[in-house]
């Protein structure tokens, strides 16, 4: 409605452009990786002498690469799933219960994130080798549930924020005992909270390298190490293979995310508030 | 956050309650975060040769850290990558929420998914994209020569410059979706009004809409300056040894010197900077924009 | 200070038809209101003379010269939004001096005309005020503050008293008429509520479907309104089927009741032809209503009383008539409340005065 409305000026030109220019520069990367994971040169070539499909079948040559795929998997899903568990608790105090010194708690909360990770990894080698805690995937799914806790406190107390108290009430004047009424009225409401406060605490665990270089020993090993490994001894493609597959999978997971639990304009609108006026006449 | 105080019950059940929901988060947060952060910073202040059950307190790392030449340059280093990024991602960033505001439903949704994906993309993948585009091989020098602008390769990559611009394309969605979301609940009519009183499309947007989205904006600027000065993967990527910034600093005293006092020292001093440097600029933006941040 | 010609505009706004040929002419320091139901194009018609829209078809002209090529910030129009857009962050003398500021005003200049403006809405001292700090009634004036002090060829109200509470609203209804006419500003006011339009304008331009359906000043619209939506719209009336008489409208009218009228249609209608069905329309505040004696006078016909709705000053009767032939037939009739001597379910007689009944085709408008 906005867009027909402005009579052409060269000021909206100049913000389309902008803007357009900004996410050129946000996916060429992307796209430029793509291209080079298809070259059939030795090393990373652009634009490719050949054609091959030959770098994505070496992902397997990556140094204990099953290993790291394996353990990554299974610390990001269990970090994913226990951090919103727990955050369901946080946000419904936060957000519901008149507590005293909420704003602490959830400052203490959410704090991780605008600390350096490194400094996060830092602590907690040194914690650990002072308890002496030995270093298995246990004690690296605590540093990085430490971490990834603040992702789903924040997307459901802003999924909590904007559902309506007074649908809690009717459920209760219509006979539903508190935990019912939490089931079957509170927890639909959480849904794209729930959802996208479970991808970004499984993709940060997934993706982490800051605090795994800290926490892993011997045979464990995580995904991020291996390819990073890979890249400051390789020059070939191989990371790039990898790349595309991982941006594809994702991209894919997000929109489907966002066409089932509209996550995304959810997270928007209530950064935003209650919506602006933007009223389309 | 928002603090809706939707208060669910009343009374001396809320208590136990509270309780209840909060206490498995909180005793995770508690010791396995806030007691090794205070541990370590107890770290830092330890006395240098001090064994197993030392006593007493000590400066003495953080007077190495100041006289360190080292120490200094990597931290006027990361002062100066941040500041950078931080102003060049504002200067992308800025235009692009504007452009999101008014671009239709199809645009709109679709240059959010990008963002979307961008932030919740590996940090490793996309870092890699950034070595691959600027490679000597890549399609950025490859243009440049074949536009007449360089004759040779240019090494772009394991520089300053190429952690910034990794860093400024790491910060974008961090910088662009609070400014978006400040800008949306600024009402049209607003601007309609300024334009009605003769105010030029440019005029609108320096009187009307910057000051109102100077939260969103203040907001996307803190959070890209503290990941920046916080930098550890993308440097250790993109830049070089002599370009380390703070936190590699830190990590290489832990991991290959395992002086885990001084490494200690380090990353204290870098929360202490960040949050000093964010507190100013907090005041700086109350008094000068008299804005609500 | 200029006069307005709208001429035959056309716009449709994402593929759809919003206005289909309006045509309205604004004479140098009128107020004219423009009234229509939510979507019948009366807001897109106010941005099309503030400039943020542009018709496909026709123009927009003010003081005989095209607008069309001027974007909003280059005509010289105040306008005053329903939500009154006050600039959250400035304060009421910065509120009110922008556009003066964009026409390069001195400061000193911008002062003093600042302080006129807020003394004619009786805001002064308020100056250094910010926006949240004023009531809703405050912030209005502002805001009009704010369009006038410019001095606009054409002032723009988009529903200016609808967040208004009624107290509020009567207050400012004087206020506006006494503004208006003071500063003698070609004036343009959006609304859907028809009280706002009758008591603030010259003329009232009724507007349905993209198109204005009738214009004209406000007693003579309201009492005889050309078409029989724009009856509907303004005010209240009953609407009843009857049928011509065979030798013509002048000779009379059949009401379904069996009483003959002699009702007349509109001037510059033209008349349903001879021996069809047509509509005849009252307001209910012509119906006549009393107990119903032995005695009939001529004219009566029988009815009883439905309900009886108490509206403080006035009391709305519905009535239930029982005509041969047709199922029941209900009319409304609103008779002072004081002195009222018919209840609920009593039977009356009830008149409808030949100078108020009005005829009106069958189908169409």
């Amino acid at each position: 409605m906005r867009r027909s409305e402005w009579i052409e000026n060269p000021l909206e030109r100049l913000i389309a452009i902008a803007g357009w220019a900004a996410m050129l520069f946000l996916l060429f990367p992307v796209v430029f990786t793509t291209v080079v994971s298809f070259g059939a040169g030795e090393l990373i070539e652009f634009p490719p002498s050949g054609w091959s499909l030959r770098w994505y079948a070496h992902i397997g040559e990556i140094h204990r690469v099953g290993a790291a795929v394996l353990y990554s998997l299974l610390i990001a899903s269990c970090a994913g799933v226990i951090a919103t568990l727990l955050a369901v608790g946080v946000a419904l105090c936060l957000v519901r219960l008149p507590v005293p010194g909420k704003a602490l708690i959830g400052a203490l909360v959410t704090s991780p994130v605008a600390v350096p990770i490194v400094a996060l990894g830092i602590a907690l080698i040194q914690f650990f080798i002072w308890l002496g805690i030995s270093f298995t995937w246990y004690s690296l799914l605590i540093g990085h549930l430490v971490l990834v806790i603040a992702y789903p406190v924040r997307t459901l107390v802003a999924s909590l924020s904007l559902s309506n108290p007074a649908l809690e009430e009717a459920a209760a004047s219509l006979g539903a005992k508190p935990l019912v009424a939490f089931f079957t009225i509170t927890l639909p409401q959480m849904k794209p909270g729930l959802i996208s406060g479970f991808l970004f605490a499984f993709l940060i665990s997934f993706d982490n390298y800051p605090i795994s270089i800290f926490l892993v020993r011997g045979a464990l090993t995580v995904l991020p190490i291996e390819v990073f490994n890979y890249i400051s001894q390789n020059f070939d493609p191989t990371p790039a293979a990898f790349s595309t597959i991982y941006t594809l999978l994702l991209a894919l997971v997000i929109v489907w995310a966002e066409r089932r639990w509209s996550i995304i304009s959810l997270s928007v609108a209530s950064e935003g508030g209650p919506g602006g006026k933007r009223s389309d006449r | 956050m928002t603090e809706a105080v939707t208060p669910l019950r009343q009374g001396s059940g809320t208590g136990l309650a509270a309780a209840c929901l909060l206490g498995p988060a909180a005793v995770l947060l508690i010791a396995f975060y806030a007691i090794p952060f205070l541990r370590m910073i107890t770290e830092s202040l330890a006395p240098a040769n001090a064994g197993a059950g030392w006593m007493g307190m000590s400066v003495e790392h953080f007077e190495r850290l100041a006289s360190s030449g080292r120490v200094q340059r990597a931290f006027t280093r990361t002062l100066r990558i941040s500041g950078w990024a931080t102003l060049i991602t504002l200067v992308i960033s800025f235009p692009l929420a504007l452009y999101l505001v008014r671009a239709g439903r199809t645009i709109r949704t679709a240059f959010l998914i990008a963002l979307f994906v961008s932030l919740a993309s590996s940090l490793i993948v996309r870092n890699y994209g950034w070595l691959v585009t600027l490679a000597d091989a890549g399609p950025v020098n490859r243009l440049l020569i074949a536009l007449g602008f360089l004759n040779a390769p240019l090494r772009m990559v394991y520089s300053e410059g190429a952690t910034i611009v990794a860093l400024v394309h790491y910060a974008i969605p961090f910088m662009t979706l609070p400014i978006f979301a400040a800008l949306l609940r600024i009402p049209s009519s607003l601007s309609d009004s300024a334009a009605s009183l003769g105010a030029a499309p440019w005029r609108v947007i320096r009187d009307v809409i910057w000051p109102l989205a100077m939260p969103g904006v203040f907001g996307g600027v803190v959070l890209t300056f503290a990941l920046s000065m916080s930098a550890f993967v993308t440097p250790l990527m993109l830049g070089s040894p002599a370009t380390a910034m703070i936190s590699q600093v830190a990590a290489e005293q832990f991991l290959v010197q395992l002086a885990f006092p001084f490494g200690s020292a380090i990353v204290v001093a870098l929360v202490l900077i960040t949050f000093l440097i964010v507190v100013v600029f907090t005041l700086i933006v109350r008094k000068v924009f008299r804005a609500q941040v | 200070m200029a006069s307005v010609q709208i001429d035959d505009l056309h716009l449709a706004l994402g593929g759809n038809p919003v206005l289909n040929g309006v045509s309205l002419e604004l004479a140098d320091g009128e107020c004219v209101a423009l009234l229509g139901p939510s979507g019948c194009g009366k807001t897109t018609t106010l941005r099309a003379l503030a400039g943020f829209v542009r018709g496909d078809r026709g123009e927009v002209r003010f003081n005989g010269r095209s607008v069309d090529g001027l974007p909003a910030h280059r005509r010289n129009v105040g306008l005053v939004f329903q939500d009154y857009a006050l600039f959250p962050h400035m304060t009421v003398a910065e509120n009110v001096g922008y556009g003066l500021r964009m026409r390069g005003q001195s400061r000193l200049a911008i002062k003093a005309a600042v302080g006129e403006a807020l003394a004619r809405v009786e805001l002064s001292g308020f100056e250094g005020r910010l926006p949240a700090q004023l009531s809703g009634g405050q912030r209005q004036r502002v805001a009009l503050a704010r369009a006038i002090v410019i001095e606009p060829d054409v002032l723009l109200l988009d529903e200016p008293l609808g967040a208004l509470d009624r107290k509020l609203r009567d207050g400012m209804q004087v206020e506006l008429k006494r503004l208006q006419r003071e500063l003698g500003i070609t004036t343009l006011i959006v609304t859907h509520d028809q009280e706002e339009a009758l008591s603030l304008s010259n003329r009232v331009a009724v507007m349905f479907a993209g198109r204005i359906a009738a214009v004209d000043a406000p007693a003579a619209l309201y009492r005889r309104p050309p078409r029989a939506d724009v009856m509907a719209f303004l005010g209240r009336a009953n609407f009843l089927s009857v049928t011509i008489d065979p030798a013509g409208v002048s000779a009379g009218v059949l009401t379904p009741m069996g009483v003959r009228l002699r009702a007349q249609p509109p001037e510059a209608v033209r008349s349903p032809a001879a021996g069809s069905k047509a509509r005849l329309a009252i307001r209910p505040e012509h119906v006549q209503v009393r107990r119903a004696e032995p005695d009939a006078q001529a004219g009566e016909f029988p009815a009883s009383v439905a309900d009886l709705i108490y509206r403080g000053a006035l009391a709305e009767v519905l009535l239930q008539v029982s005509p041969a032939g047709d199922g029941p037939l209900t009319l409304s009739a609103d008779l002072p409340a004081e002195g009222l001597n018919v209840q609920r379910g009593d039977a009356v007689a009830v008149r409808l005065p030949d100078e108020h009944c009005l005829i009106f085709e069958e189908n169409g408008a």
